[in-house]
């Protein structure tokens, strides 16, 4: 049951509002912060304008910020992201290669197929009887923060901070799956095939391969999301999660799964999601794979007010399989570095809650930057390195905020 | 009936200046437009609707089926660069006139060139 919480103001509240139905001018009023029209407002998916519109009558900003209507593309605000450890579906970051196909689930089959010795037909009834398998993981798109990196020319989504999420994935450990198909000894990659496609037919079906001991280390077929059905924008009804790794490989809609020889050389393995310098051969360049170390302050907001005395400065940190070791904080531009205290819940390859404080005792223009660092001793570099593609930009992250009398 | 040849005329007249202004609607010189604002983050303001022109008359006829004009309207790129994306795009089933090809190249590149150093 929800609490209800009297306003001390005397009107409605947000969830007044929503009981009594969708509120057109604040929907609208949103709409226009949001900078979008009445026309790509109407194709966004259910699940944005919900978002857009619950944010309207709280009368706070969007918390999806819309990247691309077609497919969709939509990036959380970081005050959004800053509210929980969990990253609630509903401002979860969307990005999608292809629109979300349409799926019958009574004729849905997993297939399972290629260097096995037993090939798979599962239905979702099947592998919801296997061992389940659950894990909290933070995902990262590899282009966020693309939208803030130098470059003059730039393909792609113009992520800025908040293609980043955390969220509970419940399904079955895919090598449980590859298990039951025995693969013979020559497989060595997983190709996961998806089933969403371009209009066109001859764009390149979506489709990532993994090395098989990625595989059977600790990759998901996902069915739920934070303890609830997998949404459809999130991949549904199946989707792979591969922990410290950049998104690009948690396939969604996945449909096949092949074991083969080789990696797959499908244009999303060999053009896309490599670190290309300018004027580099992509299929001679390293590919993006495991997350880099970053962090990211969610409060305070860049630009904000904050009254004279003490000041919190919080935020995310995560990194790739080493795990994320050190937070640290500089308010003087670099030349004394602290580290930020951890705080709340833990779990492997998910991101880290942190948090500090220092007084301000006059009104004063501060500047605070964040930088993390791994187990492995990697740190959060001052400007990420350059690549065509604008993937991995873990820069540091800087705001400034005023503080006031 | 002196009085009905000019209330005549002027009936002819307006109905001519009422067809040609019909007619050479869509035909109007579009206005030139801005170049893109280097470096902007407020990518959702140019992408409701398409502006006039050639080159976006064949982006709503050739890109937008697949992803809308709101993905291509927040890109910058150098001629090289929409050379790339459009030849990967014809690669993939786009078909463009090689006329088509170059107009749309050099509307792009007039509207979404390359941002200004930061």
């Amino acid at each position: 049951m929800s609490r209800r919480t009297p306003r001390l103001d005397g009107r409605a509240s947000a969830s007044d509002r929503a009981a009594r139905g969708f509120d057109r001018r604040a929907f609208l009023a949103a709409l226009a912060r949001a900078g979008l029209g009445a026309a790509a407002l109407a194709s966004l998916p259910p699940l944005a304008r919900r978002a857009i519109a619950q944010a309207a009558a709280a009368g706070v900003p969007p918390e999806l910020i819309v990247r691309n209507d077609f497919p969709e593309h939509l990036e959380t605000s970081l005050q959004a992201l800053g509210r929980s450890w969990i990253t609630a579906n509903s401002r979860f970051f969307v990005r999608s290669h292809f629109p979300a196909p349409e799926i019958d689930l009574a004729a849905w089959r997993l297939e399972v197929a290629g260097l096995v010795r037993q090939p798979l037909s599962l239905t979702l009834a099947d592998l919801r009887a296997m061992i389940s398998s659950d894990a909290i993981h933070v995902l990262e798109c590899a282009g966020n923060g693309r939208a803030l990196l130098p470059l003059a020319s730039t393909s792609g989504t113009q992520w800025e901070r908040g293609a980043v999420g955390n969220a509970a994935w419940g399904g079955v450990a895919l090598a449980d799956v590859i298990r039951r198909a025995d693969p013979a000894p020559e497989a060595h990659h997983v190709w996961l095939e998806a089933a969403d496609q371009a209009p066109l037919p001859g764009v390149p079906r979506f489709l990532r391969s993994l090395p098989l001991d990625k595989a059977m280390r600790d990759v998901l077929l996902a069915h739920t999301m934070n303890d609830g059905p997998l949404p459809k924008l999130h991949g549904a009804p199946l989707r792979a999660i591969v922990p410290g790794w950049y998104g690009m490989a948690s396939t969604k809609w996945v449909t096949k799964i092949r074991l083969e020889a080789a990696p797959s050389d499908n244009h999303f393995m060999t053009k896309g999601y490599r670190y290309v310098a300018p004027g580099g051969d992509p299929a001679a360049s390293p590919p993006v794979e495991a997350l880099r170390v970053k962090s990211v302050i969610t409060r305070p907001l860049d630009g904000t007010k904050l009254p004279v005395g003490t000041v919190r400065i919080q935020g995310f940190a995560w990194a790739g399989p080493p795990g994320v070791k050190l937070v640290e904080i500089t308010n003087d531009g670099g030349a004394t570095w602290r580290p930020a205290g951890f705080m709340g819940d833990t779990a492997p390859l998910a991101w880290r809650a942190w948090a500090t404080e220092f007084d301000v005792l006059a009104p004063a223009r501060i500047t605070v930057s964040a930088r993390a660092t791994d187990h492995d001793d990697e740190m959060q570099p001052p400007g990420a390195p350059l690549n065509t593609g604008g993937y991995g930009n873990n820069s540091i992250h800087t705001v400034s905020f005023d503080v006031v009398a | 009936m002196s009085w009905r040849r000019p209330i005549a005329v002027l009936v002819i007249a307006g109905s001519l200046a009422l067809a040609v202004t019909a007619l050479a609607g869509p035909f109007r010189k579009a206005k030139p437009r801005p170049k893109h604002p280097p470096a902007t983050l407020a990518v959702a303001a140019d992408t409701t609707r398409l502006p006039p022109g050639i080159g976006p008359a064949i982006e709503a006829r050739s890109c937008v089926m697949c992803h809308s004009a709101m993905l291509i309207h927040q890109q910058a790129k150098d001629s090289l660069g929409w050379e790339k994306t459009i030849a990967q795009m014809e690669k993939w089933g786009v078909t463009l006139s090689p006329a088509e090809h170059d107009t749309l190249r050099a509307s792009l590149l007039e509207r979404f060139g390359p941002r200004a150093a930061r």
